[in-house]
């Protein structure tokens, strides 16, 4: 796992090194993450900003809790650029989000 | 003891899952909701004592479901912490000034999270705890305070009788009879506006000014004045009181009234003849330069004096002339009934005209 695409240690260190935890929140995450990355996408094609904001947000919760802390910070900038509505730009920050999510669900499918 | 029950109010699945793991792991009740409103119903449903709330939710928010918690009965004191990935300070202080005890920043740490929630618990249960025991002092206060009214038979120069019926344990009837010199005494009803503890407190205090300010250098208009000003002081607007007092010279076999909008007292003959001694007056408490009504007459020995709170007058519907002919009847018919059980047997017979109220019958004799 080059990059660190998944801090996993940090995700532990803050459930108390509770492995079991951890596992089951990763298997919600790789359950839903689809879902939020396709409503994310949507609300870029409908050119809604306030809906990329808030799905921006709910990815970078989502990940932040189980280590994918660049999934996180990258969903992060996406939130906090997504209201100026420069949708040039957003473009760049949503293709980057769609390889991160790739990168964290198979660096969290491995476990 | 019952675990504490706390509600976890968040759209992602996989926190809620952290949360409701977490917790339940420690002992406590968890329910879940994801989305504002199922967070007002299952708060609804069974209060929490702790609520965990995301900010950003589907339909209403964060801050709108703290504002409608605040708005509910029973969730008033309701620790509430927002636990949001929402990092900026305007944020921040939009939670804390929505009435939020608390705010943590996703990701959190699960030991952090717990200290947070224990010690918020504990210092809801806490202050619950210290308003409890300031109401029962406040209780304890008010039942002492009545405890040291005026007996018959702590005064028997006074000839007087009561009944005493408050409604509720916090009422806002009062009486009290003071001597004011020898064969000269006073005899005051009164009724504070409400029925709860505050009202009670009034009633004590009015009661206490009615004894500071009694004597031969006060007439009773001065005392009703020297009512009147320190209780305009100090009540907050809404919040007066109505009162009668008699003053009766057995030396001089006279009566003088003085009322604050309250209901007349009535004089009863021997004869079963009643009158009612009617004069007009502002109520106590209210304004700063209230005016009281005041009139006197001659009274025989024998005669008795009724003065009673409004408990006693049917009004719903009925003009105050109509209620105060009802009332004279049934004060007419106990003209043989002994001093010491007039009060009760005339609130007794008024009672299936007028149903449970607060009342205060207060009879005496010249």
């Amino acid at each position: 796992m080059n990059r660190k695409v998944i801090d996993k240690e940090e995700a532990l260190g803050r459930l108390e090194g509770d492995i079991e935890l951890w596992n089951e929140i990763r298997e919600i995450w790789l359950e839903d993450v689809d879902a939020l990355h396709q409503a994310l996408l949507a609300t870029f094609v409908e050119k809604a900003s306030d809906g990329l904001r808030r799905a921006a947000h709910a990815i970078k919760g989502a990940s932040a809790n189980v280590g994918a802390v660049c999934l996180a910070s990258v969903a992060r900038d996406l939130e906090l650029q997504a209201p100026a509505g420069d949708w040039t730009a957003l473009a760049g920050h949503v293709d980057q989000l769609g390889k991160e999510v790739e990168m964290a669900k198979k660096a969290l499918s491995e476990g | 003891m019952t675990s504490p029950r706390i509600l976890a109010v968040d759209d992602e699945r996989a926190n809620l899952h952290l949360l409701a793991t977490a917790l339940r792991n420690e002992g406590y009740l968890v329910d879940i909701a994801t989305s504002g409103e199922q967070a007002l119903e299952r708060a609804a449903e069974v209060p929490p004592d702790l609520v965990l709330l995301d900010i950003g939710l589907p339909g209403l928010d964060g801050f709108q479901v703290l504002a409608r918690l605040r708005q509910t009965e029973g969730c008033l004191g309701l620790p509430v912490i927002f636990l949001t990935s929402m990092e900026e300070i305007a944020s921040k202080v939009r939670g804390f000034s929505l009435g939020a005890v608390d705010y943590v920043v996703k990701p959190f740490h699960l030991e952090e999270l717990r200290a947070r929630v224990r010690i918020h618990l504990q210092l809801a249960r806490s202050l619950k705890a210290l308003a409890h025991e300031q109401a029962r002092r406040l209780e304890s206060l008010v039942v002492a305070q009545r405890s040291i009214l005026a007996r018959p038979a702590d005064l028997p120069s006074a000839r007087f009788s009561v009944h005493f019926q408050p409604a509720q344990e916090a009422g806002g009837d009062l009486y009290d009879v003071v001597e004011v010199g020898p064969g000269i005494h006073g005899y005051f009803v009164g009724d504070v506006s409400g029925h709860d503890l505050g009202a009670s407190l009034v009633a004590s205090a009015a009661t206490a000014l009615l004894r500071q300010n009694s004597g031969p250098a006060w007439s009773p208009e001065d005392t009703f004045r020297m009512i009147n000003g320190a209780l305009a002081d100090w009540l907050p607007p809404g919040r007066f009181l109505t009162g009668c007092l008699v003053r009766h010279n057995r030396n001089t076999h006279s009566l003088r009234v003085v009322s604050a909008a309250h209901p007349p007292p009535a004089i009863l003959e021997p004869s079963g003849r009643v009158t009612f001694l009617e004069s007009s007056g502002d109520v106590l408490g209210a304004f700063a330069q209230a005016q009281f009504g005041s009139l006197e007459r001659k009274v025989r020995p024998g005669d008795r004096v009724v003065i009673y709170t409004d408990g006693l007058l049917e009004r719903a519907g009925r003009t105050l002339v109509e209620s105060l002919n009802t009332l004279g009847q049934a004060i007419s018919r106990l003209t043989d009934a002994p001093l010491e059980d007039l009060p009760r047997l005339l609130a007794d017979s008024m009672a299936p005209v007028l149903g449970a109220d607060d009342v205060v019958a207060l009879a005496f004799e010249a």
